[in-house]
């Protein structure tokens, strides 16, 4: 049992939580970034109170259950993973399982907020509500197992069985969806790990810059300090640019077209940082200035994939370049100089320097 | 059609190919030469992937450094190797493409007929094999009003069939001006061309066969 567990785990669970990973870090950043855990409290007695409006978390339940069985029948009809076919051939009760271990892995993060609210439940002494969540997730587990096995038995089962997850394939991707598509195929990893380092950046700095008055610039210095980790991620932009779209160099893009593509997408990429101002800025602050800290945010990172394009950008000329560049936008927080001003600059910046740059460049890959 | 002055490219302080002067007149051109001699470093400059030392002018006018949208408007590149972020499809490039490069909707349709990829089109390049990735940035390359196509190694994984097919198409994209720049190494399914010179890029240069 446990080399057939290891072989599905490995394959099975590895990329399902691969393939969606940006769909749970966006549960992560709407579940515990916009709700503080007092609220998830407040909300859950009020769900479990009501009784029958627990039937939402049961059709959330299912709904990411259909989501689990779609992409595993979809899995196993890849080339590749043809070999787990003759997992038909172990023991039934091994099989079985196996499947059901598979299964309690993929449904891991339904199986731990449901304890949560059962918890809640069971403080408010409504064991019904406790028993029917334990029935509920007991065959959550249990019937997409018998699927499996005759997916296991019966290859072609799933020919018809996975559309609505390809169903990207059927509309047209505009230019910008690409770099997002490529992050979550080949750098699911660097996008998780970078966002959620921004978070963490953020919330703590907020934790200890956070004042009284209504003074823009701890909020300013929490922007360029706690963005700090989505420069990966433009770093990632640029060789995807340079490396999967090498060819559309031969294209008649316009450059202002280009960058303005770059921007629209770094700002799509702060999104989750935006919201994570809102809920966590300074309550003396009017309610534009987190939006002036994103496009300052923006604006930084535009700066920095402009500045790529120079050609010093492999050799240590350019850390200098980022730490000067760095000490500016300090000094210029730290002597109030107007927001909208240090953007612009900013912006300017990258622009000129992106014009200039962006056809004398060339990407060369290093070898050890 | 295109002119080259003084063009040079290295790589890393090496020299890969320098060309004091090349001028090119409308026409189809057999560019040869040994793997690693330089042609595709050659091609890919052309056509404005990679930058250079000199001048890269089309039609007499029109400076590839200067204008570098008017040129890529008029110069398409089909390369050796085509590789496509996997989660796209044929279509999604096809439209993609056909935008920038102002492709009617009835060339799209008549290039997606003759190379016949219809029936894998709207499928993910990723599940493509690597002669329907050829025949994909073929279509690619042909799309829109260009003057000039470049073509490395068109003929490499692509079926009988389909050699007779794209041999036929160039020569009537040729008798209506458009000029060519191809490099193969089988030269014999390419025999109906009408092949107006050939060069061999050799020792760093190119020089006239």
């Amino acid at each position: 049992m446990k080399i057939i567990l290891n072989t599905l785990t490995k394959t099975i669970v590895r990329s399902f939580y691969k393939e969606f990973a940006l769909f749970f870090l966006i549960g992560l950043y709407v579940c515990f970034g916009l709700l503080k855990s007092s609220d998830h409290i407040f909300l859950n007695t009020y769900i479990v109170s009501s009784g029958w409006l627990i039937g939402f978390y049961f059709l959330v339940w299912t709904v990411y259950n259909l989501l689990i069985i779609n992409f595993l029948i979809r899995f196993l009809r890849k080339k590749e993973n043809i070999f787990l076919y003759q997992s038909f051939l172990a023991n039934k009760g091994i099989l079985y399982a196996s499947f059901s271990i598979v299964q309690l892995y993929l449904f891991a993060p339904a199986l731990v907020y449901a304890a949560f609210v059962a918890s809640i439940a069971i403080n408010l002494g409504l064991y019904s509500i406790v028993f029917s969540i334990s029935a509920f997730l007991f065959l959550s587990v249990v019937l997409p197992v018998f699927i499996y096995r005759n997916a296991i038995a019966k290859p072609d089962i799933g020919l018809c069985a996975s559309s609505f997850l390809t169903l990207h394939l059927r509309f047209k991707k505009p230019y910008f969806s690409f770099f997002f598509f490529h992050l979550l195929e080949s750098e699911w990893l660097k996008l998780l790990v970078s966002k959620g380092l921004s978070a963490l950046l953020l919330l703590g700095l907020v934790q200890i810059l956070q004042t009284d008055n209504a003074d823009i610039r701890p909020l300013m210095i929490v922007v360029l300090m706690g963005f700090l980790p989505n420069f990966t991620l433009i770093g990632s932009y640029h060789s995807f640019e340079n490396v999967n779209l090498i060819w559309f160099r031969n294209l008649p893009f316009h450059l202002a077209k280009k960058w303005l593509t770059a921007l629209a997408t770094f700002a799509i990429v702060l999104l989750p940082e935006l919201f994570l101002l809102y809920r966590y800025a300074w309550v003396a602050l009017p309610w534009y200035v987190p939006l002036l800290g994103y496009f300052f945010g923006v604006g930084l990172l535009t700066l920095y994939y402009c500045g790529l394009y120079l050609k010093i950008a492999a050799d240590e000329r350019f850390s200098n370049l980022i730490f000067i560049a760095a000490i500016f936008c300090f000094l210029a927080i730290l002597f109030s100089i107007n927001v909208l001003l240090i953007i612009a600059v900013v912006l300017a910046l990258g622009l000129v320097t992106f014009f200039k740059t962006y056809y004398g460049y060339e990407y060369l890959v290093k070898v050890e | 059609m295109l002119t080259l002055t003084n063009f040079r490219k290295e790589y890393a302080g090496f020299l890969a190919i320098e060309i004091p002067k090349l001028h090119f007149e409308k026409g189809i051109y057999w560019i040869k030469g040994a793997n690693g001699s330089g042609k595709s470093t050659l091609f890919k400059s052309i056509a404005g992937l990679q930058p250079y030392a000199g001048s890269i002018v089309l039609n007499g006018q029109i400076d590839q450094m200067k204008s570098p949208v008017a040129y890529r408007k008029l110069v398409n590149y089909a390369e050796a190797e085509p590789l496509y972020p996997s989660y796209l499809t044929g279509n999604d490039l096809l439209m993609f493409v056909a935008e920038m490069k102002n492709a009617s909707p009835e060339q799209v349709t008549e290039l997606v007929q003759v190379f016949e990829i219809e029936s894998f089109i709207k499928n993910a390049t990723g599940s493509y094999s690597s002669g329907m990735l050829k025949k994909l940035s073929l279509v690619l390359g042909f799309l829109g009003n260009p003057d000039l196509i470049i073509l490395d190694e068109p003929l490499i994984t692509l079926d009988l069939v389909a050699t007779e097919k794209i041999a036929i198409l160039i020569q009537k994209y040729a008798t209506n001006g458009v000029g060519f720049l191809i490099s193969s190494h089988q030269s014999k399914e390419m025999d109906s061309l009408a092949v107006k010179a050939q060069y061999l890029v050799e020792n760093q240069t190119i020089k006239l066969l």
